[in-house]
């Protein structure tokens, strides 16, 4: 493992250059290849919804690839959404060197100019401002106007928005307009089954298949405490961390009270609820 | 009449002119006795008697009682003895001859126990009591005669503890004092001889404290006391005693009870009860009795080792306290320190403790929103669960005992809780309750009979359609049990093969309390040995065993079970080829027992067991003939009770009916087919009559079932943990239970209230529209106050024309811009700003009876009785005069002021749209709690609510503290980011037993001001308002650093109230 960490050096690729050549591993669990596929090439923008850690993100990086390998697509642009995400942090903005103005583009310009798809996640936390943006790129124009320099640029064919939010995460007062909703073609994610989450761990980790089994089960009894204090489900994400450590040789059980019972909550007496259920399927 | 020999004739013998007999009496003493006496023991002799006879009129009664029995005294003794007793009789005389006379007629008997020496102390002891009222001589006499009883058992000093309490006694009651010195020595053969003078000091106390008890103390206690060692009577009677004289009379009670409770006690843990009591009486007798009146309750729980720990912290504590001023809570475990030392110093496992983490692993585990309770609670709703200790499920609830202590460590004990509720919520998980009658292919090629038809009306359940192909039904139930479990047990272990260890500590236990097989009848041995294999013991029959064959049989059967994809059908099947492979075992019974097969057990029994295997006899008779003897951690499976609880549940459901209508002739055809319910012989008459009776249980369980169900939704946010059912409270109602600081033990009295939440009562819809408009003007003012309130959260707002702070990255965006020529927009300005409001606020009103008192206007009392003269003459005048003042002023009662103010502050606080609640409480008693609502904090108003506050109500006491503490809890689910409660009330908090007496403040004043700091340390600003002009008293106490007012203009409360708000909201 270490050999890995210290073998790989961070480099830097500008996002244009950012490709992903290696297949992400992707599960598809109804037809949402096909529907964000058919959204691509018709220009419709995609809205894509579930909890924490349900695959919205991995699924945007498959597609994108998927695309590329098809000659279809540039590469992917995500945005990580916050609440003092601006208009400007998107388009771009004007920089100051020597003496003179620079003009940079934001994230979706370049985007917008490559012909990439844009990933927006969790679109919710940014300000309200960015719709000015996103109203015009979604309908049936494709624009985006940079009111700083006076332009407007047409998006290249192979632009596609996409964005991404939690309905149950996020409070009344963040929810997604209705006239910013129907805009986009939705795809519904949720937890994979207990079958595919299995599959996702094993591959993921590469740990063994029985305590790949196991996890997924641990996910499903987890899950079903979501109505009963717990905020949200357990995410194949923590799975996954889950099975990493437990192969490195960490016991099963410390492993998941670490990676799942302590990441899910901080209210005692839920963590031990949890925990039980995590003793009551591996052996300690 | 004989002649008296002349030596005595000489003699001046005065005392025979008393009276008549008395000569005759003395001659017959001389006569006889003359020749052994000397003429000085004549002369001392006859100058006594004269003496004695010459102290009173009367005296001539002793000198005949002396003369009497000088003859015996003489003989038996000597003539010393004759004088002194002669002497004592005289000096008695001094006071009463008739005392003295009674001392000589039993001076014989008193003599058989004492010595002649020891007659002077018995005169001293005697004396003590003797006066010359009739009253002490009546008594002194009882004591005499009494005493020769008495002195069989007790020493002749001991007798003066006996003088002592009768004559206290004798001044409350005369005959009350003879009573019980007459009944004394009845108490007193029932006393160990070692305990006697102990328990002797014991009523003399008991004289001194609480005389009337003394005669209970003689009745009740002493038979109590009987065959129990002296050691141990010494040292309760030495607490009792201690515990008497300071805590006064009460503690008789608590003694008898304790005592009680000490003779449950097993021997040999009586003496260690006794000598602990001993140690903690030391520093402080009363706890000590506690400590009797608790320990039976726990011994059966907890180990002796447990419970010396326990002992040991509490003795600690008790010593360093301070005697006055401290509660004994530890050890009448109304401590929550307590509770928990003995619950951590010990191996035992609570339900309670447990309950809310085994819920939520169940609805893990099951996906369904499964509640555990406490199995009691269904056996008390007689719907078909009857055994002690259940473990059971109906498909949405799992049942468990409120303890386990099965094994020496409190981790294996909740890993035994979590064996039962995994094996439970397995049921639901795995199909337990989902069978559906077919005939398979196992049941069509075994079953021979002719198919019969099987209809839904004669059989309401699928599981009795597949029992009415079987005889004995009895059987067959047992063996599907036995199947169902199995199938169960299997796939637990494959899918949660972590419980593993835990299912195996579990079998083994129930192995080892298995009865001996060996000595079982053959279909008993069968079974036995079947169940044995479901717990993991598998036998090597010996081939010449006559059950080899078959237990190998059923064995593959039942290893067809372990597989994960078998299903409750699968079971059925398995059943039902047990149920062959038995009845044939049956058969062979009888076929062998004629070859003297070597079977431990008359064959004969085992024909019995099942009659109806080998006979034609009517399945149904026979219901009830099996023992029970599954395994304990399994728990009582009734498929049949729940598939039919369920579906009448379905069908109400669909129906969307109360729990009011259960078709009778459906149950009457089900329980005449079930064999899950216990119903005995019994007439026509008396089966309606049980009928109609299981049927009202049922509905009752039903409606509570819905009805728990819609509260919980409601309440859903409440921690669940103080979410408990009440067997006793109404149904309709919620009841949590809450802890009550006691500030003597510094420590919480652990779930002591029990706060009820119900709707407030429904007034009139006028009422609010008509302060509305009474108050139009004020409600308009205060809402535009409140309009200022609006901005609240402190939020950085970025992006402002003007602002206190500069937002560096839009300044250097700014000038960039600009020197791109591109006009930019001044906005690189920021400022924390109170953006928003995020606000709750739980508004709890006082709804005690004093609320009721009438606010006179204003009236002013005090100059009104300064206007009065003082003249006697004109006082009706003035008070008329004074009424019918009172009667042109509104007759508002502080309720009422209440209930202006609540409407006033809803207004405004709808104005700028904070979340709020409105409550009332009230109650009378720990157990009674009452806490409306009036309006939930995220219920809307509507013209329900606005009902609800024109129908408040004064109703009883204030218990504040458990209603702030259910505040709390509603507040604590809010996610606002302020919280506010606020409190108004008529005067300080009172309620029975809230505090040592009712007219102790102290104990709920700092009850109330644990729960204010309570809310304190969960965020929460609470705030009271009083309108009680003598409230600074204890609010200086109640309040310290918490927010108050006394609001003495009671009229001005509206207005006061939304300023007040609209100060705490902001700070």
């Amino acid at each position: 493992m270490k050999k890995d960490i210290i073998e790989k050096n961070a480099q830097s690729i500008s996002v244009e250059n950012f490709k992903i050549d290696k297949e992400p591993f992707y599960i598809s669990t109804a037809d949402e290849i096909n529907i964000f596929e058919q959204a691509y090439i018709s220009k419709i923008p995609v809205l894509l919804k579930g909890p924490t850690g349900s695959g919205k993100t991995r699924f945007v990086e498959y597609m994108s690839w998927k695309l590329q390998k098809n000659k279809k697509s540039a590469p992917l642009i995500t945005v990580a959404c916050h609440e003092d995400l601006t208009a400007s942090d998107l388009v771009g903005r004007y920089l100051i060197e020597n003496q003179e103005t620079k003009w940079i583009d934001g994230p979706i310009t370049r985007a917008v100019k490559i012909g990439a798809i844009c990933y927006l996640d969790e679109i919710v936390e940014a300000r309200k401002d960015t719709t000015v943006l996103i109203h015009p790129l979604t309908d049936y124009r494709r624009l985006l106007p940079i009111d700083k320099k006076g332009e407007i640029i047409e998006a290249h064919d192979g632009f596609l928005l996409v964005l991404s939010y939690n309905p149950g995460y996020q409070s009344i007062t963040k929810d997604l307009k209705h006239s910013t909703r129907q805009r986009f073609v939705s795809i519904e994610f949720d937890y994979p089954n207990q079958e595919i989450e299995t599959k996702i761990i094993l591959n993921e980790s590469g740990c063994d298949d029985n305590i790949a089994e196991r996890l997924a089960q641990l996910a499903v009894k987890i899950r079903n405490l979501r109505e009963y204090g717990l905020a949200e489900g357990v995410s194949t994400r923590l799975l996954i961390y889950a099975a990493l450590l437990i192969k490195a040789g960490i016991s099963p059980i410390t492993a998941c009270i670490s990676t799942v019972v302590w990441s899910l909550t901080d209210e005692k007496e839920l963590q031990d609820s949890i925990e039980e259920l995590v003793r009551s399927i591996f052996v300690s | 009449m004989q002649v008296l020999p002349k030596r005595i004739i000489d003699l001046q013998i005065n005392f025979i002119a008393s009276a008549p007999s008395i000569g005759e009496e003395f001659n017959i003493f001389i006569t006889n006795h003359e020749q052994f006496l000397t003429d000085q023991e004549i002369i001392d002799f006859v100058n006594l008697c004269n003496h004695i006879s010459e102290s009173s009129l009367r005296a001539w009664e002793a000198t005949s009682a002396y003369l009497k029995i000088a003859s015996t005294l003489f003989t038996k003794y000597d003539f010393q003895t004759l004088m002194n007793v002669g002497k004592i009789a005289d000096k008695l005389c001094q006071d009463s001859p008739i005392i003295a006379a009674c001392f000589l007629l039993e001076s014989l008997r008193i003599l058989h126990f004492i010595s002649i020496k020891e007659l002077e102390k018995f005169y001293s002891i005697i004396k003590e009591l003797s006066h010359s009222g009739w009253k002490e001589i009546a008594l002194t006499n009882t004591l005499i005669i009494k005493s020769s009883n008495l002195l069989q058992y007790i020493k002749l000093e001991d007798l003066k503890t006996v003088v002592v309490f009768s004559k206290l006694l004798s001044e409350k009651s005369h005959e009350f004092a003879m009573n019980n010195l007459e009944n004394l020595s009845d108490a007193l053969v029932d006393i160990p001889e070692y305990s006697r003078k102990k328990y002797l000091d014991f009523i003399n106390t008991l004289a001194l404290v609480s005389w009337p008890d003394v005669g209970n103390a003689l009745g009740e206690v002493a038979p109590i006391l009987k065959n129990q060692k002296s050691k141990t009577i010494n040292i309760l009677l030495n607490i009792v005693i201690e515990v008497l004289h300071l805590e006064g009379r009460k503690s008789y009670e608590i003694f008898v009870a304790s005592l009680n409770n000490f003779l449950n006690i097993n021997d040999k843990f009586q003496y260690w009860v006794a000598s602990s009591a001993k140690k903690i009486s030391k520093h402080n007798p009363a706890s000590a009795l506690d400590f009797i009146e608790t320990i039976p309750n726990l011994i059966n729980n907890f180990s002796r080792d447990d419970l010396s720990l326990w002992l040991n912290e509490g003795i600690n504590i008790t010593a360093n306290r301070l005697k006055d001023n401290e509660d004994n809570a530890y050890f009448k475990l109304e401590s929550a320190f307590s509770l928990n030392i003995l619950y951590n110093s010990s191996s035992i496992e609570l339900l309670e403790r447990k309950k809310s983490i085994l819920q939520k692993y169940c609805r893990g585990l099951s996906g369904v929103d499964i509640s555990i309770i406490d199995s009691e609670d269904l056996i008390y709703k007689k719907i078909g669960w009857d055994s002690d200790d259940l473990i059971s499920t109906d498909g949405y609830r799992i049942y468990l005992p409120k303890i386990v202590n099965i094994f020496n460590f409190k981790k294996d004990n909740f890993n035994a809780y979590k064996v039962y509720a995994t094996h439970q919520s397995a049921r639901i998980e795995f199909g337990s309750f989902t069978y559906k009658f077919k005939f398979t292919k196992v049941i069509k090629k075994s079953y021979t009979s002719n198919k019969k038809l099987i209809t839904d009306s004669e059989f309401p359940t699928e599981i009795q359609k597949f029992f009415s192909l079987f005889e004995n039904k009895a059987l067959i139930s047992l063996l599907f049990s036995i199947t169902e479990d199995y199938r169960i047990d299997c796939i637990t272990m494959k899918k949660y093969p972590g419980l593993n260890h835990s299912y195996k500590m579990m079998k083994d236990y129930e192995l080892s309390q298995r009865l001996n097989v060996d000595r079982m009848p053959l279909i008993e041995m069968i079974i036995e040995y079947v169940i044995r294999f479901t717990l993991g013991k598998k036998y090597n029959l010996n081939r010449q065993h006559p059950l080899s064959v078959y237990y190998l049989k059923i064995i593959l059967l039942l290893e067809s079970l372990s597989s994960n994809k078998s299903s409750i059908s699968d079971s059925a099947d398995v059943a039902f080829q047990l149920y062959t492979i038995i009845d044939n075992i049956s058969t062979l019974s009888f076929k062998k027992s004629n070859n003297k097969l070597d079977i431990n057990k008359d064959l004969s029994d085992t024909a019995q067991l099942f009659p109806s295997l080998n006979s034609d006899n009517d399945g149904n008779n026979d219901k009830n003939a099996l023992p029970s003897v599954l395994p304990k951690f399994r728990g009582d499976f009734k498929p049949d009770l729940v598939e039919f609880i369920v579906k009448i549940k379905k069908n109400q459901d669909i129906k969307n009916e109360g729990g009011s209508s259960i078709d009778p002739e459906l149950l009457a055809q089900f329980l005449k087919n079930t064999n899950e319910i216990n119903i005995g012989e019994l007439t026509d008459g008396e089966f309606e009559d049980f009928s109609n009776l299981f049927a009202n249980n049922l509905s009752e369980y039903l409606e509570e079932n819905n009805q728990k169900s819609n509260a919980i939704k409601r309440v859903k946010n409440l921690s669940k943990d103080t979410l408990i059912n009440s067997p006793v409270a109404n149904h309709n109602n919620m009841s949590f239970l809450y802890h009550e600081w006691n500030f003597r033990s510094k420590d919480y009295k652990p779930d002591w209230c029990r706060v009820i939440e119900k709707d407030a009562d429904i007034g009139d819809f006028d009422y609010y529209e008509k302060v509305l408009s009474d108050h139009a003007s004020l409600i308009k003012e205060t809402k535009k106050k409140f309009e200022f309130l609006k901005p609240e959260a402190l939020k950085k707002e970025r992006r402002l024309e003007d602002g206190d702070d500069i937002d560096l990255d839009r300044l250097v965006d700014f000038f960039a811009d600009k020197l791109a020529g591109y006009t930019p927009e001044v906005d690189f300005y920021s400022k924390r700003n109170k953006s928003k409001r995020d606000v709750s606020v739980a508004l709890l009103l006082d709804m005690s009876a004093s609320t009721d008192e009438i606010i006179e206007g204003n009236i002013n009392t005090v100059t009104d009785y300064n206007q009065y003269s003082g003249d006697p003459s004109t006082y009706f005048r003035w008070l008329a005069s004074r009424d019918s003042s009172k009667n042109v002023n509104s007759f508002k009662r502080i309720i009422d002021i209440e209930k202006e103010s609540t409407i006033v502050l809803s207004e405004a606080l709808e104005s700028i749209g904070d979340s709020y609640g409105l409550f009332g409480f009230s109650g009378y008693g720990k157990d009674n709690v009452e806490f409306f609502i009036i309006k939930d904090i995220d219920e809307p108003i509507n013209d329900e609510v606005k009902k609800k506050i024109a129908g408040i109500q004064p109703v009883r006491s204030t218990r504040m503290g458990p209603a702030i503490r259910h505040t709390i809890n509603k507040l604590d689910s809010m996610n606002s980011k302020v919280k506010i409660m606020i409190l108004i009330s008529d005067g300080r908090p009172q309620d029975h037993e809230y505090g040592k007496e009712r007219t102790e403040k102290e104990y709920a004043i700092r009850d109330t001001r644990q729960a204010l700091l309570e809310a304190k340390h969960k965020g929460i600003v609470p705030f009271l308002i009083t309108v009680d002009k003598d409230g600074n008293d204890y609010l200086k106490d109640m309040c310290s650093d918490i927010g108050y007012e006394i609001v003495s203009d009671i009229d001005s409360l509206p207005e006061r109230l939304a300023n007040l708000y609209r100060n705490i909201s902001v700070k």
